[in-house]
């Protein structure tokens, strides 16, 4: 968060100040791409660009606070996602070859990469493993800082199914960290 | 078969017992990484470290395309002196001047109703040389411009009396002319008000209408006379 110099930040950028949308953009980059991994893996940094490019160009109408623009981002960023999720739809009929499949790597184990090397990106895998309202629900909540009303003005939920959605996401979280852990023990 | 290959029947009963419910504050606080792993809720050490790891600061592999997102806003972005922002907040101009209005909008309004004037007064001039020098007055009715022969001293009448006709469009000035002066009867007149477009041409032909004009003929007379007081007062409105 840039906290109370946002509005001198933004209003710079908006002028074309180039170090002031570095600083926008240092601050929510990280915090893009791990959404967007979470949501479409392997294609975060082509969202992100295009995000971005939405975000340069629609900079000079934006009015809000620093909450209300982490959530324009957040949503661009979402709506690229969803459009690159529909496209990949159609083209689904598209036959992969079983050599192509044999090549790719095994995944991880997300649980105990998390648990043992606590990297971010290895957290946000381990997220990104519950079902994928709930990852995109936390995720919103933590990695982008999101309030609970703009989780669900983002996701088109109401604010309850929001919170049951991140009770049950911890709660399927502290399982199979347990569990992980419990199996590690044993063995 | 679990995904930990034991069967369910197999699990040990105390693992799940050891993770508690959340209530609604300590969900958010973990959410919100305010909750460190040695202060979370049994079970959910794990869960706040991984929390926080993924709302942890950015590593350089993430910052690594800010080249590419800079030169995307060179391209793409507003330029900082072609661009004005339209939006609500007020800003401020290096010399301290508000963008929008002029702040000298009294100055500017000063000189504009200065000018507004002269024209005015232009206008009321060139009307009234029109009028004097031979504009078209219906015959046999008394003319607006000798109106204040009868219409009394002091009036400022020429120009005042002519003055409402150059800057009203003529034809209702020429429909005023007609009907003021003469006040037929009712019949009469409700067939010329039907005529209202040709109402330029109605003050000729009322004039000609009342001219053969049956009874009504002495009424022209008195009718300028009432009129007068009536149109009058208008400059003065107008100061």
């Amino acid at each position: 968060m840039i906290g109370p110099s946002f509005e001198a930040v933004l209003d710079a950028a908006a002028g074309g100040d180039e170090a002031a949308f570095g600083i926008l953009w240092r601050d929510l980059q990280p915090g893009l791409l791990r959404y967007l991994e979470a949501l479409a893996p392997g294609a975060a940094e082509d969202l992100a660009s295009e995000t971005w490019l939405r975000i340069v160009q629609g900079l000079g109408r934006f009015t809000g606070d620093e909450r209300a623009f982490r959530g324009w981002v957040f949503t661009v960023a979402r709506h690229r996602a969803v459009d690159r999720w529909r496209r990949r739809v159609r083209r689904r009929d598209e036959l992969v070859p079983a050599d192509a499949l044999a090549g790719l790597p095994a995944p991880d184990d997300p649980a105990g990469a998390a648990v043992e090397a606590i990297s971010s990106r290895a957290a946000v895998a381990l997220i990104a493993t519950l079902p994928p309202d709930q990852a995109e629900v936390v995720l919103l909540r933590v990695v982008a800082g999101l309030d609970v009303a703009q989780v669900a003005a983002i996701t088109g939920k109401r604010p309850g199914n929001v919170r049951v959605l991140t009770h049950r996401a911890l709660r399927r979280l502290a399982d199979r960290l347990g569990a992980d852990t419990r199996v590690r023990g044993a063995v | 078969m679990g995904s930990d290959g034991v069967f369910p029947a197999e699990m040990p009963e105390h693992g799940p017992a050891l993770i508690d419910a959340l209530d609604d504050n300590t969900a958010e606080r973990l959410v919100r990484g305010r909750v460190s792993p040695d202060d979370a809720p049994p079970g959910y050490a794990g869960v706040a470290k991984v929390l926080q790891a993924a709302a942890g600061p950015a590593v350089p592999e993430e910052l690594a395309g800010q080249e590419p997102a800079l030169a995307t806003f060179r391209a793409y972005g507003p330029s900082s002196a072609a661009r004005a922002r339209p939006r609500g907040r007020e800003q401020a101009r290096p010399d301290g001047r508000r963008r929008g209005r002029p702040d000298g909008r009294g100055r500017v309004d000063g000189r504009g109703r200065g000018r507004v004037v002269a024209l005015a007064l232009a206008g009321v001039v060139a009307g009234g040389l029109w009028t004097a020098a031979g504009a078209p007055s219906p015959a046999g009715l008394p003319s607006r411009a000798g109106a204040p022969q009868s219409g009394g001293a002091g009036s400022g009448a020429p120009g005042s009396l002519t003055q409402a006709r150059p800057m009203t469009p003529p034809v209702t000035g020429a429909a005023a002319n007609a009907r003021a002066p003469v006040q037929p009867p009712a019949r009469e007149r409700s067939t010329r008000d039907g005529g209202g477009p040709a109402a330029s041409r109605a003050s000729g032909h009322g004039a000609k209408e009342h001219r053969p004009g049956k009874p009504p003929k002495p009424k022209p007379k008195p009718k300028p006379e009432k009129s007068k007081p009536e149109e009058k007062p208008k400059p003065e409105h107008r100061r």
